[in-house]
């Protein structure tokens, strides 16, 4: 709701009344200066690198109107499919470019439904363009818990700049599928080894899916300093928490890994994989 | 279609009585030896009216198996049936049902000849009809043992007689991916279209193939999956194209679908001998996830059939969580058992990958997965940490449950590469990286020769596939015998998290004489 108020006070400031791209992301008249005379290639080249996002994200859209109509309208129009395990999905290359980051924007900023808002949030990382700063600024106003998990879970695409405040705050998401969503983001990204007080947080998380993948991210970010408590995960009721621990731990220091004790009670495990990977990790 | 057990018409037990009439000796009762009677759940639907000809009641159906009993010498003698049976066996005579659950006993006076129909309401139903010749001269028994065929699936070494999959060939469709299957297989290719369908092209997910097959008669029959209900996507496509005469149709199971009730996570083996337990029609295997898995009544009914006994295996890493995703069987002539078994190897792929120049350049992969060179799938430490996790985690036991249930040896395997990535939102599992070619579609011909249809890679910089080493890679890796064929299965099948197996289905010719080759597997001899 943060996002929401700056962007209403941005849209009253003198400033921001002073060109055409000034409104509100997703607003229906935008689409209507592909026809104003006004609205010329200098004038979207200059406003498409604007510092304000909402900015370049109106003329980009209508950048790509003009530059493309039928592509555009496609991108803004088209219905989504499922994919093979039935998550909503935008299918055609013409939804991976650039160019369709700020259309696909535009679409969600205007009102879409959840489907077409999980489809959107999971194709803007694949366009290369310019998403993230929107995403980063707008992703805590997105209602739906399972598109925030893929907005968050995406935003490592977008820099470390932007990934790794979107991430600390989504750690502390009401909702456990959005911190699941974080700890893996954490976890995929370069730079999550930053994240590190809020992973050994995470690894406390109420939810055995934020635990597995805090545990996780762990063992791939080397976090030595994480040991003791992972080795509390050891114990865990879950048995993914547990695997995805001794693997971590594995590969945090796999010569103390093997001399573990904590490691060796596992070899009797009542999971299979559990078992399996605490003999392999020992030796026994 | 044409398989030699069709073509035998219906079987006919004409019991003749023995010896030559002679006025001055009593007539001869017939020598009625004890028999079993073999036949079909009357499953298929011959009127087209949408359901099963057992609830319809045809009494001229040509799934009742005909049995005939004739006095010869006898005259004025009374013919008595005895059904001991279930409600799934009742017995027909002039079109009039004579024996069921609640009439088990019937007499024929003045016995000449009789004809009846037995009908079968389940796969695998037993029953015993006892037929007595009572007259002047004596008594005569039979007893006939009644038993219908379990449901076969159908296997990879099986000839196929037709190959189908989900086409449109307007702006953006998927002739590419069509055009192959119809330049190999001409007529046996079948494209139904997809925009019919609300573009839903996993026609391996919502039908499996099998037959009931018995020594007179052979009923094809589709499964139809719960995947999709209340007529969206392929859910009309069996009533549409394959149920009628002689091929049944039949759901198992209601409600809300899982993605491991799609039949991409319901495959079968070849025949194998398992510590000395022959299986001749090979072993159904299906896929868990998360201590999930296909619906229990469809896991229930495929158990009842005996012949296939099925075993599950962990597919809990995978975000659509198919079975058929990183394995699959092929024929190979030069094999131990026949087959060899191709499954996923992730150091394969590292070590193909680390052969490869690092600049390699991979423009379907930058869009599609955020790779833009071969370097950067090589330095994305993550990307590996997490396959060889599943490797050693999901990969090599399931690797064990295959030598374990179905007797495999390293012999039997071929490993080949295959990495995945994680898909977003779907709770930190994967699907196929570089195109899964284990994701394949096996097509034996009755000619001999085998045609795999196999996702093109596309690890290559230049967009003619006779570029791409990966490929030239894999093709040395697979059997000399087999025919590989590559499909651009990228926009429309990869990318929305599957392959060519999962956008395709096959009709195979049944071989299956199980009332000879798996009675030690059904408690009979």
């Amino acid at each position: 709701m943060r996002t929401t108020l700056a962007v209403l006070l941005a849209l009253l400031s003198p400033v921001a009344l002073a060109h055409p791209f000034s409104g509100a992301p997703g607003q229906a008249g935008l689409l209507d200066l592909t026809t104003d005379d006004a609205v010329n290639a200098a004038l979207i080249a200059e406003y498409s690198a604007d510092e304000r996002w909402q900015t370049r994200l109106n003329a980009q859209v209508v950048g790509a109107l003009m530059a493309d109509p039928v592509t555009a309208q496609r991108v803004l129009d088209e219905p989504v499919a499922i994919n093979r395990a039935g998550l909503p999905r935008l299918a055609g290359a013409h939804f991976r470019t650039p160019d369709a980051a700020p259309l696909m924007l535009h679409r969600y900023f205007a009102g879409a439904d959840v489907s077409t808002r999980w489809a959107i949030a999971e194709m803007l990382p694949r366009t290369q363009g310019d998403w993230g700063e929107a995403v980063a600024a707008t992703w805590q106003d997105e209602p739906h818990s399972g598109v925030r998990s893929v907005l968050v879970e995406g935003i490592r695409h977008a820099g470390p700049e932007l990934a790794i405040p979107v991430l600390r705050a989504a750690l502390a998401d009401d909702a456990a599928e959005v911190r699941a969503g974080a700890v893996r983001g954490a976890g995929w990204l370069d730079e999550g080894a930053q994240l590190e007080a809020e992973l050994v947080v995470a690894m406390g998380d109420s939810d055995a899916q934020v635990r597995a993948f805090a545990a996780r991210a762990a063992g791939w970010k080397g976090l030595s300093t994480s040991w003791n408590e992972l080795v509390r995960l050891l114990s865990d009721d879950d048995a993914l928490v547990r695997l995805n621990t001794l693997r971590a731990l594995q590969r945090i220091d796999a010569e103390r890994a093997a001399a573990s004790p904590h490691i060796a009670r596992l070899v009797g495990d009542s999971d299979d994989k559990v078992a399996r990977a605490a003999t392999q990790i020992t030796g026994g | 279609m044409n398989h030699p057990l069709r073509t035998l018409g219906v079987l006919a037990i004409v019991l003749a009585s023995c010896g030559d009439k002679d006025e001055e000796e009593p007539a001869a009762l017939p020598a009625w030896d004890d028999i079993e009677h073999i036949g079909v759940a009357n499953w298929d639907d011959d009127d087209a009216n949408g359901q099963s000809d057992w609830d319809d009641e045809l009494g001229d159906d040509e799934e009742l198996g005909e049995l005939s009993w004739s006095a010869g010498e006898i005259e004025g003698g009374t013919l008595t049936l005895t059904l001991d049976a279930s409600e799934d066996i009742r017995v027909w005579v002039d079109g009039e049902i004579v024996l069921d659950e609640e009439t088990t006993e019937v007499s024929f006076e003045d016995f000449d000849e009789v004809s009846v129909g037995v009908e079968f309401n389940d796969t695998l139903a037993e029953g015993v009809l006892t037929v007595e010749l009572t007259a002047d001269e004596g008594e005569v028994t039979q007893v006939v043992s009644l038993i219908s065929a379990p449901l076969l699936l159908n296997h990879h070494l099986q000839p196929v007689e037709m190959v189908m999959a989900m086409e449109y060939s307007g702006a953006g469709g998927n002739t590419d991916f069509i055009e192959v299957f119809e330049d190999v297989l001409g007529d046996r290719f079948e494209g139904f279209p997809v925009n019919r369908y609300q573009w839903d092209v996993w026609i391996q997910d919502e039908i499996e193939f099998g037959t009931m097959v018995s020594p007179a008669h052979t009923v094809d029959f589709v499964i139809d999956s719960i995947r999709m209900n209340n007529g969206g996507g392929l859910d009309d496509v069996p009533e549409d194209y394959f149920e009628g005469v002689d091929f049944g149709r039949r759901t198992w199971g209601a409600g809300g679908a899982s993605s491991q009730d799609s039949f991409g996570n319901l495959e079968v083996s070849p025949p194998v001998n398992v510590d000395g337990v022959e299986y001749p029609f090979g072993r159904i295997f299906h896929g868990n996830w998360r201590n999930g898995g296909i619906t229990p009544k469809l896991t229930a009914m495929l158990d009842n059939q005996k012949v296939q006994k099925p075993f599950e295996i962990d597919v809990s890493f995978l975000c659509v969580g198919h079975v058929d995703e990183f394995q699959t069987f092929v024929p190979d002539s030069t094999a131990p058992k026949g087959f060899r078994w191709i499954v996923n190897d992730v150091q394969l792929a590292r070590d193909y990958l680390e052969a490869q120049d690092p600049d390699m350049t991979l423009s379907r992969y930058q869009s599609g997965h955020g790779y833009g060179t071969i370097g950067d799938i090589l330095d994305d430490d993550e990307l590996w940490a997490m396959n060889e996790d599943i490797q050693v985690d999901y990969i090599d036991p399931v690797v064990d449950d295959f030598k374990a249930e179905l007797g495999l040896t390293e012999d039997d395997i071929i490993r080949i590469p295959g990495i995945v990535e994680e898909v977003r939102g779907c709770g930190g599992t994967t699907v196929a990286l570089i195109p899964g070619t284990a994701n394949m579609t096996v097509v034996p011909l009755e000619s001999g020769e085998t045609h795999l249809f196999m996702p093109d890679p596309f690890l290559r910089v230049n967009p003619n596939i006779a570029s791409d080493d990966f490929k030239t890679h894999i093709e040395g890796l697979l059997p000399a015998e087999l025919e590989p064929h590559w499909l651009d299965d990228w926009e429309w099948y990869h990318l929305a998290l599957g392959e060519v197996h999962c956008g395709s289905n096959v009709i195979r010719t049944p071989i299956a004489n199980w009332w000879e080759e798996a009675r030690h597997l059904i408690g009979g001899e």
